[in-house]
């Protein structure tokens, strides 16, 4: 499937804010009319299908395409196959867990399509086999000298904003040295010898406070505020590199229903 | 003291990195976080768990990035793999990072080099993991990965396969293969984890080829980028083959070895898939010289407790019995041990291809084993015993002779028989291909033993202070808090004036060696210190320091099992109870209350302390409850073992802490004497910490005096402390060496001196190398002198004293040419001092007298025993210096203490016919007044006398007298019953009895009840005893004689047949075919399964079934095999058939090869 990723970006107002040290991304989306709101869910379900479905059932992508679209039924084959590579993400699955799922692959799209920050290099990005919902992200670009930026994802539904950010530093702070660790022993097999030198240093450059080392926390929420991650950098004061905090908050209108209508689309013919 | 606290180690690890806590910072924190522990389960600073992740990064960093160095990258995993120990220790830690902290902490250790920790680091999951796992569960790599390093093979196998199921059914249905999709990472990390697990149990070297190609292809599959947690685990499978590889046995055991030597280790349980550092590198054929080299005949091996020395020794006997024809004798120095190495060998070689049977006999005299004994394991009495009966014999028989414990050539009572058979051993092999291999944790002089057994250092010496569990070393005072005085009421004018404290507990802790000492002081007192006024003097009323250690033994006993060690038996018993009073309400195992109470009494104290699972245990109870005891602490349904040192001299009883109550007691000179110190006090301190089970162990020394820092350095003997020295070197020998050269200048006669044991021991010495010679006049003179050469005394000895004693054996060696040659032949083989022997010939002549005289004394047991003991001969023998009799007294110590006079003969007869302990102790005891005491007084007699000494004596005197019955009668059958020794060492008088002690029974009421009921009820005097107990199953057992568990276990090792070859059979892909008991229900040609029955008390019977439905039961001459063989995980396919029209079942090892695996 051939999907113009423009055509998501081009839903949202992308707009860079800085307050203080701390700069970040503010992706808004505004309200929408029913079919279009529709239209940028089937957009993130197909992302989500395309990062699942790759290598030797990169074929279901078009499977899956041909269903949504009206198309033949899925075969059994099909079906049983897609049912176990979208897992987790079904219509009826635990909202709080869809929702946080749904922010991680909004996250994800984002980082891809944003056309401001330096060249992207690579990105580890939702997990598949996800052992909890939300969590972390990896992505390394390139301005010059490679470096990376480690991201908390968190979805914002129901509490303060800034409960949910603060709740993202935290967990950020905390496990930071684990996210990098098991980054870091899988990523220094690339065959780039100098992106391996940064994986195989990861957890070192971040507890040094390496310029190299960046800080990210992304919000999923409905709303997206003027203000926000204002305290971020007293978090991570230990980075010591230009710019080393980065929020993004991206904002859908009425994300847990979008949530669902991204799942239903997914699961469609399922 | 531990490596990884050593803020050197911590700088080599950390490097130069900022961010992080400095060394002295680090080793602050992990101190502070071991200290936490004592008090229990505690969340660990943020800190520490960041900079193990960060560790963890630098030791997994590629070498080929060349960014750490390997040096720096092991002391990272070192410190790593202690820090996650510390975490899992947490119990608050959600399930999805403990299973990370537990892989994190595996990888760590097995890279760090302590493969034992990485075993511990999974214990916790061993009961919570659920059966089975499916493939598409979140999750999955981590439990694979970590089960995978504790090698888990009774989960791995079934989960791991029906895993690969779940992959080959969806690809089926799905109609592509995974590998190469967001599944590809777990499917490839499955399929790796499979390849290497194979490799591991089966050494099939392609498999280890193609697990590193899936597990690189785990990691680095693009599709997959996505499943992290996969990825990282395959990484780290993938970096640890090596490794793996290297410690393999497959690897390190010489290419031309038969496969089932490996087998026997990684099939077997407990499964050894790798060896431990100090274990490759005696093994490692790349490095000369290595243990298994040919040439290599003399090893000296020197490791601590818990470093893995008795597996080397398995090794060893496996190895040697697949290439020689050979057999093995594995000497130990206690029955118990001998015990404890026989079955663990046993469970190894019943998968060797050449059939091996492993024995240990209790009796000293029996020449030759069954045919069938490949190995046997021994005390070195009885290996001195068949040297001196036979060497030649011996020789033939055995072509590797293994020493454990050869420190014990020093004690006093008992090292020079271990001295001089070993001696003899070294001296008759000096040219031959006979290998010795001596092992012990406590040789401070290895050089000096080198030299003893190997002096033209051709052998292999290698010693190393690696163990697995890492030490925290504790001192345990008292302190009174002054603040807190209370006046005690007068109860009369005349009473003194006393004021009381509170004394409250200190256990300062020192985490590391250099380290600051940490305190923790009780919240409560543990006691109080009650004072006189005005001398201030100590007064009777304040708490006995032994009292305020039971708390802390509570305390300690949260983390894992305790043992107390204390200086006397009285001490155990008392501080056992102490630690019950403070454990209201927690269960023991109930079959072990019960018989207890059944053997000892409801009343007993040690009854209600195993109610409160707490146990006191010491040589004086009968052996089924001590047996009982052990297997419970193992188990850990008793959590608390207070004993004396014989325990752990006996018996290897790992546990989590050792608690050391006091070093010493006040004797009766008023003094007080430390005898828990060097070696005694190493063996002690060693059971801290059981290797893969736990990763740490606590040592505690109590020292009731003020806390003095320097305390510290007595839990660590150095190489001084910890001599071996000959029995002959000793002042004690010295002084009677004197002795005997004042005699002989007053012209005494050398064979009937009564100088000291110990030199009575050497002239015995003497008089048996004299005896090798075919010479009448004995052995040239050069040859004595190259007997005693190989002496360990003669390497410690000052030229003059061996000049003293070179004087001596020559004044012995013409003695004995001046005695008849039948006479000096026969106290040569005595293995009495001559002394003594010349007292037993002269015995044993009286007893043939009689016996030609009334043939009919002959009859019974009762009247053999009456014409041995009879007419005070009893009295006689127990006079000799040989019999250290304990004489039971009325009282423990205080005025009015005297011997209890008793008819020694009628106890004889009574506790050959089987009667109860408790019976005979209130029939022969009542002077002593305390039940408990008189029990225990009864057990030391029984244990000195009936169990030690009197077997041995009357061994020598059965074969001296019926060497004169033949003599005279001129081969006519009249001869006294040799099985009487046996008799008397297991308080039984038949044969059956005897045939299931020898078979490690060590219930006397089990083996009477089986023999009695098999006496009674067998249909013919041909069905045999093992015949006859196999028309029954476990559960007939269980009704009829009422065994424990581990006496079942014993009766089950006795019903299997000699040579019986499933286990083997199977592990070497044949099939083996077994008959079974049906059910109505059974079919032939049906396929099965075989597993316990549900519900069964242990050990549980093995079912045969079809799904969920029985259809019959392994019978009981088969179940030890067949549960060995369920116990290795391995999967086995069963097929039943009619054969001459009873139903078997066909058993064979699934082809692994057949059952492909996912598409790549």
């Amino acid at each position: 499937m051939t999907e113009p990723l423009r055509a998501f970006s081009s839903y949202f107002d992308w707009s860079r804010r800085r307050w203080r040290y701390v700069r970040w991304t503010r992706v808004a989306g505004a309200p929408l009319p029913a079919p279009e709101s529709q239209e940028l869910a089937r957009l993130l379900a197909a992302r989500i299908v395309e990062h699942r479905l790759r290598g030797g059932s990169a074929h279901l992508v078009a499977a899956w395409a041909r269903v949504v679209s009206g198309g033949s039924p899925y075969t059994p084959a099909e079906k049983a196959a897609l049912s176990a590579y979208l897992a987790g993400l079904d219509p009826g699955h635990d909202p709080e867990h869809l929702q946080a799922s749904v922010g991680e692959y909004l996250w994800y799209a984002c980082s891809v399509d944003d056309a401001v920050e330096p060249p992207l290099v690579r990105i580890e990005g939702p997990k598949f086999h996800a052992t909890a919902p939300g969590g972390d992200g990896l992505v390394v670009r390139r301005d010059g000298q490679l470096f990376f930026t480690l991201w908390e994802i968190k979805k914002h539904t129901g509490s303060h904003l800034t409960r949910v950010v603060r709740d993202g530093y935290g967990q950020l702070s905390s496990n930071a040295a684990r996210y990098l660790a098991e980054y870091s022993a899988v990523g220094q097999t690339v065959a780039d010898p100098e992106l391996a030198r940064l994986y195989a240093t990861l957890v070192e450059s971040w507890l040094d406070g390496s310029t190299s080392a960046h800080a990210g926390v992304a919000v999923a929420t409905s709303v997206a505020p003027d203000q926000c991650f204002s305290t971020m950098g007293k978090h991570f004061e230990h980075l010591g590199g230009t710019d080393p905090w980065h929020g993004l908050l991206a904002a859908v209108d009425g994300l847990p229903a979008f949530s669902r209508r991204v799942a239903e689309v997914l699961w469609t013919g399922l | 003291m531990d490596r990884a606290l050593n803020p050197e180690r911590l700088r080599v690890a950390l490097g130069e990195s900022g961010g992080l806590p400095t060394p002295e910072a680090l080793s602050d924190l992990l101190a502070d976080a071991e200290v936490r522990l004592f008090q229990g389960p505690h969340p660990i600073d943020p800190r520490l768990v960041d900079t193990a992740w960060y560790l963890h990064s630098v030791g997994s960093a590629l070498e080929s990035l060349d960014l750490y160095g390997p040096d720096r990258q092991r002391a990272a995993f070192q410190v790593a793999g202690h820090i996650f120990d510390l975490a899992l220790a947490d119990p608050g830690v959600e399930l999805i990072d403990r299973l990370r902290f537990t892989f994190a902490g595996q990888v760590a250790n097995v890279r760090g080099g302590l493969n034992p920790n990485a075993i511990a680091a999974y214990r916790w999951r061993l009961g919570t993991r659920p059966d089975r796992t499916s493939f598409f569960s979140s999750g999955v790599a981590l439990e694979i990965g970590s089960a995978l390093l504790a090698y888990d093979t009774a989960w791995l196998f079934p989960s791991l396969r029906a895993m690969r199921t779940e992959v080959r059914d969806a690809e089926q249905a799905w109609g592509f293969g995974l590998s190469d999709t967001a599944f590809g990472a777990a499917a490839n990390l499955l399929q790796g984890s499979w390849d290497l697990l194979r490799y591991l149990v089966y050494g099939e070297v392609a498999t280890l080829e193609a697990a590193r190609t899936s597990l690189e292809r785990a990691v680095t599959t693009e599709a997959s980028a996505n499943d992290l947690e996969s990825r990282w685990v395959a990484f780290h499978l993938w970096q640890l083959g090596t490794d793996l590889q290297r410690g393999s046995l497959w690897a390190v055991l010489p290419p031309d070895t038969p496969p089932s030597v490996a087998r026997a280790f990684t099939s077997a349980n407990p499964r050894i898939l790798t060896l431990w550092p100090p274990q490759v590198r005696l093994l490692d054929r790349e490095r000369e010289p290595y243990a298994l080299d040919p040439n290599v005949r003399r090893l000296v091996l020197s490791l601590p407790t818990s470093a893995g020395k008795t597996l080397v020794a398995q090794v060893l006997v496996a190895e040697h019995l697949s290439r020689r024809p050979t057999g093995a004798c594995f000497v130990a120095p206690t029955r118990s041990l001998c015990r404890e190495i026989e079955q663990s060998l046993r469970r190894r070689m019943r998968f060797l291809a050449r059939p091996s049977e492993v024995s240990t006999s209790d009796s000293l005299f029996d020449l030759i084993q069954d045919a069938e004994t490949t190995v046997e394991v021994m005390t070195p009495e009885r290996l001195a015993y068949l040297l001196r009966a036979d060497p030649e014999a011996v020789l033939a028989r055995f072509g590797l002779f293994i020493i454990d414990e050869v420190h014990s050539v020093g004690d006093p009572g008992r090292g020079w028989t271990l001295e001089w058979a070993l001696s003899s051993l070294h001296n008759l092999t000096r040219t031959t291909d006979h290998r010795i291999v001596v092992m012990s944790a406590a040789i401070g002089n290895r050089a000096n033993i080198a030299g003893w057994l190997d002096p033209d250092d051709t052998g292999f010496h290698y010693s190393s202070a690696w163990r697995g569990p890492r030490r925290v070393h504790s001192i345990f005072t008292t302190q009174p808090d002054w603040d807190k005085e209370a006046e005690l009421p007068r109860p009369n004018s005349n009473s003194p004036e006393r004021v009381s404290y509170p004394l409250h507990g200190v256990l300062h802790i020192r985490p590391t060696a250099t380290g600051r000492v940490h305190q923790l002081r009780t919240t409560q007192p543990v006691g109080s210190l009650v004072l006189r006024r005005p001398t201030r003097a100590r007064d009777a009323m304040s708490t006995a320091f032994r009292t305020t250690l039971a708390p802390l033994a509570v305390v300690l006993g949260r983390s894992g099992p305790v043992l107390v060690i204390c200086p006397t038996k009285s001490e155990a018993a008392r501080l056992a109870s102490e630690i019950a009073d403070l454990r209201e309400g927690e269960g023991g195992p109930g079959w072990l209350v019960e018989l207890a109470s059944a053997r000892l009494g409801a009343e007993h104290p040690l009854v209600r302390c195993l109610r409160r699972g707490v146990a006191f245990h010491h040589a004086s109870r009968p052996s089924e409850v001590l047996a009982g005891i052990e297997d419970e602490v193992v188990a850990e349904t008793i959590h608390y073992v207070v004993a004396t040192t014989t325990l752990t001299e006996g018996v290897n009883l790992p546990v989590r802490s050792v608690v050391i109550a006091a070093q010493g007691a006040f004797a009766t000179d008023g003094d007080f004497h430390e005898f828990i110190t060097g070696a005694r006090l190493l063996n002690a301190i060693g059971r801290a910490g059981r290797a893969a089970k736990e990763s740490e162990g606590w040592i505690v020394l109590a020292r009731n005096v003020a806390f003095d820092r320097s305390d510290f350095a007595r839990l660590t003997p150095g190489e001084a402390d910890l001599p071996v020295q000959s029995v002959l070197a000793s002042g004690q020998a010295l002084a009677e060496l004197a002795n005997l050269e004042r005699e002989l200048a007053a012209s005494a006669d050398i064979a009937v001196s009564r100088a000291g044991r110990a030199i009575e021991d050497f002239l015995s010495y003497v008089w048996y190398v004299c005896s090798l010679s075919d010479d009448p006049a004995g052995i040239p003179l050069e040859g004595l002198e190259s007997f005693l050469q190989s002496t360990l005394a003669w390497q410690q000895l000052s030229r003059a004293d061996r000049n003293r004693y070179r004087r001596v054996a020559q004044a012995a060696r013409e003695r004995y040419g001046r005695t008849p040659a039948s006479t000096r032949r026969r106290w040569s083989r005595a293995g009495t001092s001559l002394a003594s022997a010349a007292v037993l010939d002269g015995m044993s002549r009286a007893i043939a007298r009689e016996c030609l005289e009334d043939p009919s004394v002959l009859g019974t047991v009762d009247s053999s025993l009456d014409l041995v003991f009879g007419g005070g001969r009893l009295g006689l023998l127990l006079e000799l210096p040989e019999a250290g009799v304990s004489w039971p007294r009325n009282q423990r110590t205080g005025q009015g203490t005297r011997p209890i006079p008793f008819d020694g003969v009628r106890l004889l007869h009574d506790w050959v016919e089987g009667r109860d302990i408790r019976d005979l102790a209130d029939s022969y005891l009542a002077g002593a007044r305390d039940p408990e005491f008189r029990l225990e007084q009864l057990a030391d007699y029984i244990t000195s006398v009936f169990d030690n000494f009197l077997p041995w004596a009357l061994g020598i005197l059965i074969g001296w007298v019926n060497e004169a019955l033949g003599d005279q009668t001129e081969g006519n059958e009249v001869t006294l019953n040799r099985s009487l020794a046996s008799y008397i060492r297991y308080g039984v008088n038949s044969e059956p009895a005897v045939a299931l002690f020898r078979a490690g029974l060590r219930s006397r009421v089990v083996a009477v009840a089986v023999a009695t009921d098999y006496l009674a009820n067998r249909h013919s005097p041909d069905v045999s005893l093992r015949d006859w107990l196999c028309t029954m199953d476990l559960a007939d057992w269980r009704g009829r004689f009422a065994p424990s568990p581990s006496e079942l276990r014993a009766l089950l090792e006795f019903a299997r047949p000699a040579q019986t070859r499933v286990a083997a059979t199977l592990l070497s892909g044949e099939v083996a075919t077994i008959p079974i008991r049906a059910t109505e229900l059974a079919l032939p040609d049906q396929s099965a399964d075989l597993r316990p029955i549900p519900g069964d008390p242990e050990p549980r019977r093995v079912g045969v079934w079809t799904g969920d439905v029985l259809i019959g039961y392994v019978q009981a001459e088969h179940h030890a095999e067949v549960d060995a063989v369920i116990a290795t995980g391995i999967p086995v396919s069963t097929r039943l058939q009619t054969v001459d029209g009873a139903l078997v079942a066909h058993l064979q090892m699934i082809d692994l090869n057949d059952e492909g695996g996912a598409q790549q």
